[in-house]
């Protein structure tokens, strides 16, 4: 396994885990991923993909994805044969895992065709997620945007406060998956408390350009505070800082207007992304650029999925023109790719 | 178990393929020349093997190029199996 991630991704990788066999030994008896692995017959590996925890503050949420094929096995259907047994004896079946989410890069419909018939739902457009480098050989011009999607095997119910300024969005995206939530108004103007503190926690992607801050609780000062990390985010030269709000906090409908008139754009809604971890199970996105992007083209391969990039484009130029936030400049292929009417000719370049 | 390349265009979309795609695919051309991409193409082989309970090996699979490719192939492995 280690020489797999070794000839994929050199020595890059991010977790030490994959290159120790004594630790994915132990990730794996942990529970904190699971890994899928072909061998030939004889005992060669051919491939993997993984269902591990990592973002979400809920442990019970776990990724898939890690979709490794050996090079001598391009040209055969070795990932797809991965990807089926995954989803045929994998998901949902997994104890200790309620719900699997995926960030699916969006210059080509490959991996958001994996999503396809396995109950994964798109639900927020990360913008330019991911640096151009990241896929070089590839042809991609500009940084990667990726679709969040999640599948929900075992709901946990709980208060949803939506969000005064994005309660459309929220609305939209809400039916996708039948969950049981309690939903009451999340209106801006519920200040929390004096003495209540933000509890935020905040991961630094430095090859990725990306600052993500987890925000557990929303105190009296969220205002100070994220302010100050999207100021550290710009003076480490990132590109993209993402805040998750926890819909299940009162003060929710504040924080999401704190940052909305920060310049943030709404990015998506994500079911049981705290999960017990949270004041409820939800998470809203919110993100916003930190100096205007070229971004590679944005496909889509279902009706849900071009819904809501139309949706993320379309308020992040409301950003730009509001506040003056810098845009993502869109590839000209998306032009002739999908008619993204919000991008018609509008995204070339931040607003002024 | 005799089954022409015209009655599999049917399948296409079952496998996933775009209706728009599935629908312009011509049973007698390459398929990953008309829209047919990595993901479709072994799903579309998947649900073959599945619907007509025959065994596709990725190698057999690549040389299988046309909807009528993989009718031949599916009426030989049942003339194979009643043999």
């Amino acid at each position: 396994m280690g020489r797999l991630f070794l000839q994929i991704y050199g020595e890059d990788y991010p977790v030490d885990d994959p290159y120790v066999p004594e630790l994915l030994i132990e990730a794996n008896r942990s529970g904190r991923i699971h890994t899928i692995v072909a061998r030939a017959a004889d005992g060669s590996v051919v491939g993997q993909a993984g269902i591990y925890q990592s973002s979400p503050p809920n442990r019970r949420m776990c990724e898939y994805g890690q979709i490794l094929v050996d090079k001598a096995y391009r040209n055969t259907f070795a990932a797809f044969r991965i990807h089926k047994y995954a989803s045929e004896r994998m998901f949902g079946r997994l104890p200790g895992v309620d719900a699997l989410f995926g960030e699916a890069v969006c210059h080509h419909l490959v991996t958001q065709k994996m999503s396809r018939g396995v109950e994964f739902y798109e639900c927020g457009l990360e913008v330019g997620l991911m640096p151009e480098a990241a896929y070089a050989g590839e042809g991609v011009q500009g940084r990667v945007s990726c679709l969040l999607h999640v599948r929900v095997d075992h709901d946990q119910p709980g208060d949803l406060f939506v969000p005064e300024c994005w309660e459309k969005q929220v609305r939209a995206i809400l039916p996708s998956w039948p969950l049981t939530r309690n939903l009451k108004p999340g209106a801006a103007g519920h200040v929390p408390p004096e003495d209540e503190a933000t509890d935020m926690a905040v991961q630094q992607f430095g090859f990725a350009g990306v600052t993500r801050c987890h925000v557990a609780q929303v105190g009296a000062q969220f205002a100070e505070r994220s302010a100050q990390e999207i100021r550290e985010a710009e003076a480490l030269g990132h590109d993209l800082v993402q805040f998750f709000l926890p819909l299940g906090s009162p003060s929710c409908g504040f924080a999401a207007e704190v940052l909305r008139q920060a310049g943030c754009f709404f990015g998506g809604f994500a079911p049981l992304w705290f999960g017990a971890a949270g004041q409820g199970p939800d998470a809203l996105l919110v993100q916003r650029l930190l100096r205007p992007v070229s971004l590679a083209v944005i496909k889509t391969q279902s009706q849900a999925g071009a819904d809501i990039v139309r949706m993320v484009l379309a308020d992040m130029q409301r950003a730009g023109q509001e506040f003056n936030a810098p845009v993502g400049v869109v590839s000209p292929d998306q032009a002739s790719d999908q008619p993204f009417d919000q991008v018609d000719g509008k995204a070339a370049g931040p607003a002024s | 178990m005799a089954v022409t390349g015209l009655e599999l265009k049917g399948l296409l979309e079952e496998a996933g393929v775009k209706a728009e795609v599935a629908r312009a695919v011509d049973p007698a051309g390459p398929l990953l020349k008309q829209g047919l991409d990595s993901i479709d193409f072994p799903a579309f082989c998947a649900l073959l093997e599945e619907r007509f309970q025959v065994s596709l090996d990725d190698v057999t699979a690549l040389k299988l190029r046309s909807l009528d490719d993989f009718a031949a192939f599916i009426g030989s492995a049942a003339v194979s199996a009643g043999a």
